[in-house]
């Protein structure tokens, strides 16, 4: 499932690629020229509003069509943070730029490519303006880094409804726009100038792409933005493998020296009912129903923490893994080669009790899958949720076991965001 | 009053916003990530003041993520993203004769005035993009696609920002 991964080299290419067409493009559009961008503001041409609004709609309604029939998994596209009172006095001092020099920064750059010397001045304009940035950020960071941050927020999660809703609205929105921007460009036309040449193409070609448009969006309505079942369902073949091939199952030693790593984060997920939990639990692990374990949940777990789930055996754990994988994971249909972000306690709290509180260190090894269905082999005579020694046995008097390391912290970190400034 | 050099060598603009869309889209689906051009800028500053300067660039903490030790500025896609920008725009104005040496300004201003005027709105812009964190390119286009809150709020304010000071700089253009 999109995006892709790729080694550096292959990535550099794609950019350069990508950086191209966009300059290819904006070129195109007359973009290398500050008056016809500046125009946008007298209203007699208004190419600047239909070309960056018609991209914005494009772009939206094939990026949420794709991940609504789970061509692209949105959860790993860069959405630029919110960060709203920096983004609004930094949006009104770049208007204000625009008009005063003509520009912005990408289109700067095609201008200077094609030997525009006002260009070349507002590029350098630009870099000064983000050097005095640097030098004058540090005077007011709180306000920079905290004034109304809100991390990766979208318009459809602060209204808390589909994505659909949102995409079909702003379709019709620009709509809307473009009539309005082709009367305006009627009401304010120049004088002796002949109408925008091509300005909106043929009757036919019109209506094509309005209801285009409006139809895409009410497609991606209808099918909505996939569910956490529904991403379990697409990769059930790569997830059974993972738990059939016992890649993610981690030995209880190995869990044990998690515990005790203070340079990696352990998230311990316990998905047992809450009386199981109180008689026992391994210190520090929170008691959580697997439908719980929601976008929301996830989205609070701290940055490139490890999470491990664990049950009685490992039925109930399996499946809350699935859950967590579809998630956490980068490419969650594939099995798992060497990294995940999640794993499975194997043997669960049972093989753990086994070990560390009869001491049988002979317990099978992490390749075995246990015998039980599922429920609390241990007695205990009282609850004694984790106020025992063995709910995390000093590492020392533990007893010692052999086991293939399967964590790799660090490595299972998905797909970092770049976007711009 | 014909302004524009050769008008009809520009795409419809609305042809050109579907063009642009399928990059945005191309570059989304593909790699995960928009459009950005402020981003790469930021970098070609932090590497120059890390040139001159490199141990005040480790103690800012603006500059430092990007610059700081042993961390390469250029070392990143956003920079090979403007140099493809450049080049894209270079190769579509050769194509279509529109690359020669002149200063795109309205008719009552006169060439010093226009290239001032131009470093002015440079330097705002460039200010504005570091605070906004990013520009036109990647915010309005690559953040409003995907539904960011502060994108649309960004993009609001631009065109706000236009227009309120479109009226006094009415000679610049006209």
């Amino acid at each position: 499932m999109a995006p892709f991964q790729f080694d550096y080299l292959t990535a550099t290419i794609i950019t350069l690629g990508v950086g191209f067409l966009f300059g290819f493009v904006l070129e195109r559009a007359g973009f290398g020229n500050a008056r016809n961008l500046a125009a946008q503001f007298y209203l007699h041409d208004m190419r600047v509003l239909k070309v960056m609004f018609t991209a914005i709609v494009v772009a939206m309604l094939l990026t949420f069509f794709a991940s609504a029939v789970g061509l692209l998994d949105f959860s790993r596209v860069w959405v630029p943070p919110t960060y709203f009172w920096p983004s609004v006095l930094g949006g009104f001092l770049l208007g204000v730029g625009f008009i005063i020099g003509g520009y912005c920064p990408g289109t700067s750059l095609v201008a200077v490519a094609t030997f525009k010397v006002d260009g070349l001045f507002y590029s350098l304009g630009v870099l000064l303006g983000l050097a005095i940035f640097g030098e004058t950020s540090p005077a007011f960071w709180g306000f920079f880094s905290h004034a109304g941050e809100a991390g990766r927020l979208t318009i459809f999660d602060l209204l808390g409804v589909d994505a659909g809703f949102v995409v079909l609205g702003v379709a019709v929105m620009a709509v809307g726009a473009f009539a309005f921007a082709e009367i305006m460009e009627r009401v304010f036309a120049r004088p002796g100038s002949e109408p925008a040449p091509f300005s909106l193409g043929a009757k036919t070609a019109r209506r094509a792409a309005v209801v285009g448009a409006i139809g895409l969006a009410a497609a991606t309505l209808l099918i909505g933005q996939p569910t956490v079942e529904r991403k379990m369902v697409w990769a059930r073949e790569g997830l059974d493998q993972s738990i059939q091939e016992r890649k993610i199952h981690i030995d209880p030693a190995e869990l044990l020296g998690l515990m005790h790593n203070n340079q990696v984060q352990t998230v311990l997920v316990d998905v047992r009912r809450a009386g199981e939990f109180n008689q026992f639990h391994l210190l520090d692990a929170q008691n959580v129903v697997p439908e719980e374990l929601t976008p929301a949940w996830v989205g609070k777990l701290p940055k490139n923490a490890v999470v491990v789930v664990m049950s009685n055996d490992e039925f109930a754990a399996n499946d809350a893994w699935k859950r967590l994988a579809v998630q956490l994971n980068p490419n969650p249909g594939k099995p798992i080669v060497d990294a995940s972000r999640v794993y499975v306690l194997a043997g669960g709290v049972n093989r753990w009790l086994d070990i560390y509180q009869a001491g049988n260190r002979d317990a099978p090894s992490a390749d075995k899958a246990p015998a039980g269905d599922d429920s609390l082999r241990h007695r205990f005579a009282a609850s004694l949720g984790s106020r025992v020694d063995f709910a995390r046995p000093d590492a020392k008097n533990a007893p010692a076991r052999q086991f293939a390391t399967k964590v790799r912290a660090g490595q299972a970190k998905r797909q970092a965001g770049g976007g711009c400034g | 009053m014909k302004w524009r050099q050769d008008p009809s060598r520009y795409w419809n603009p609305y042809a050109a916003g579907i063009a642009l869309g399928l990059v945005l889209f191309g570059a989304i689906f593909v790699t995960g990530n928009g459009l950005g051009a402020s981003g790469g800028l930021a970098r070609v500053v932090a590497f120059a003041e890390d040139c001159v300067v490199p141990s005040h660039v480790d103690a800012n903490p603006h500059l430092a993520p990007m610059a700081g030790g042993q961390n390469n500025p250029l070392d990143h896609r956003l920079v090979w993203m403007v140099l493809g920008t450049i080049l894209g725009g270079f190769v579509s104005g050769l194509l279509a004769g529109r690359t020669k040496i002149e200063t795109c300004k309205g008719p009552q201003v006169g060439t010093g005035k226009r290239w001032l005027l131009a470093v002015v709105g440079g330097l705002l812009m460039g200010y504005g993009a570091g605070l906004a964190r990013g520009c036109t390119s990647g915010q309005a286009l690559s953040g409003g696609a995907v539904l960011s809150v502060g994108s649309w709020a960004f993009m609001m304010m631009v065109f706000a920002g236009g227009y309120l000071f479109a009226y006094p700089l009415r000679k610049e253009w006209n």
